[in-house]
């Protein structure tokens, strides 16, 4: 009897040792006894939110936003996603739905920042679509005002320096008499 | 009031107005346009030491081949790009430029590409790895690229791809 207690606690110390080793291997999941039909969708599912989540990144890239960090998490999500695919075809279904959901989330993730990106971007173009059609022309009338009173001071410059050239030729006319 | 008189002065004057402003907005449009860039993407096959050199030849069966895979995006956006890995014989399975080879796909590669990025796949060993599993000659070992369209939503070949001839020895 004391024996059969034995057994049964050295079985149960067994079953809590190696379903505790198990844990770490799918990180922050744990998946057990998952159809292979399971895995195969959420392997679906996370190759289409990474489809959509890369839609999202070209969307941002188009209106001007940086996706340098958006490649890398997709990246990311490809990887896992690549993982989930191996496991599955290793018969690891658990392993497979664990990566397929980490990647699905990190696509997910992607969408809601490319989001943000593009508003970004869209919001930065705007503010310099303002700032290029205030300064244009404010630059355009400063010239044209710097143009004109320039040409002013020029003409009022020379009209000045002629009416000079007057008088002075008159006084010297005037000395020639008084000399003669 | 000043009075507007179109002298010689004045008209001078207009004309260069005129010329400033056009200048200045020729300048400040072609300063908002975007570069051109020349859109291409391109795939490469490096040797076991990373040169364009020492490509193995004649191996064993089950021997390493060791490869550097490379891509480059010069699409001007980010792209998703795959490579396949695929083992043909005697040239009966050769690509063309819009055809893919009928070969089967010895290994997949995927990857995203931002605009002007050049990435090298990596395998176990860190250059790729293949292992050939029957002896024969002119073995060809065929590296596609494609690419993924996001309108229809599938991954389109893209004409590019390179081979290596390989005996394998028993």
């Amino acid at each position: 009897m004391r024996q059969l207690h034995l057994a049964v606690l050295f079985t149960f110390m067994l079953f809590i040792g190696l379903f505790s080793q198990s844990l770490p291997a799918y990180g922050q999941y744990s998946y057990v006894g998952v159809a292979s039909s399971d895995a195969r969708k959420a392997i679906d599912d996370a190759r289409n939110a990474l489809y959509i989540a890369y839609e999202s990144v070209l969307d941002a890239e188009r209106a001007g936003a940086d996706v340098t960090k958006l490649v890398v998490n997709l990246n990311t999500a490809l990887n896992l996603l690549n993982k989930a695919e191996d496991y599955h075809a290793r018969g690891d279904n658990g392993g497979a739905l664990s990566y397929a959901t980490q990647s699905k989330s990190i696509a997910d993730q992607v969408v809601i920042e490319a989001g943000q990106s593009k508003a970004q971007a869209i919001e930065a173009a705007n503010r310099q679509r303002i700032i290029v059609g205030i300064s244009v022309p404010v630059i355009i009338i400063a010239i044209c005002v710097g143009l004109f009173y320039g040409w002013k001071l020029y003409s009022q410059k020379s009209r000045e320096k002629i009416l000079k050239m007057k008088v002075r030729a008159a006084e010297e006319a005037k000395k020639e008499e008084t000399h003669g | 009031m000043v009075k507007f008189e179109l002298t010689e002065d004045t008209a001078v004057l207009i004309a260069v107005g005129i010329a400033t402003v056009l200048v200045l907005g020729m300048v400040v449009t072609a300063a908002m346009q975007p570069k051109p860039v020349e859109h291409f993407r391109a795939i490469y096959v490096l040797g076991p030491k990373h040169m364009a050199s020492g490509y193995p030849t004649k191996v064993r069966v089950g021997e390493p081949i060791y490869v550097y895979v490379g891509v480059y995006n010069s699409m001007g956006r980010t792209e998703l790009v795959r490579v396949l890995i695929k083992v043909g014989a005697n040239a009966t399975s050769i690509p063309s430029g819009t055809k893919p080879s009928s070969a089967p796909t010895y290994a997949t590669y995927e990857r995203f590409l931002a605009g002007n990025e050049t990435y090298e796949f990596e395998g176990p060993g860190d250059p790729v790895t293949i292992r050939l599993d029957k002896a024969g000659m002119n073995w060809e070992l065929i590296f596609e690229l494609w690419y993924f369209d996001e309108i229809t939503r599938s991954y389109m070949f893209t004409g590019n791809w390179c081979q290596l001839w390989l005996n394998v020895t028993g």
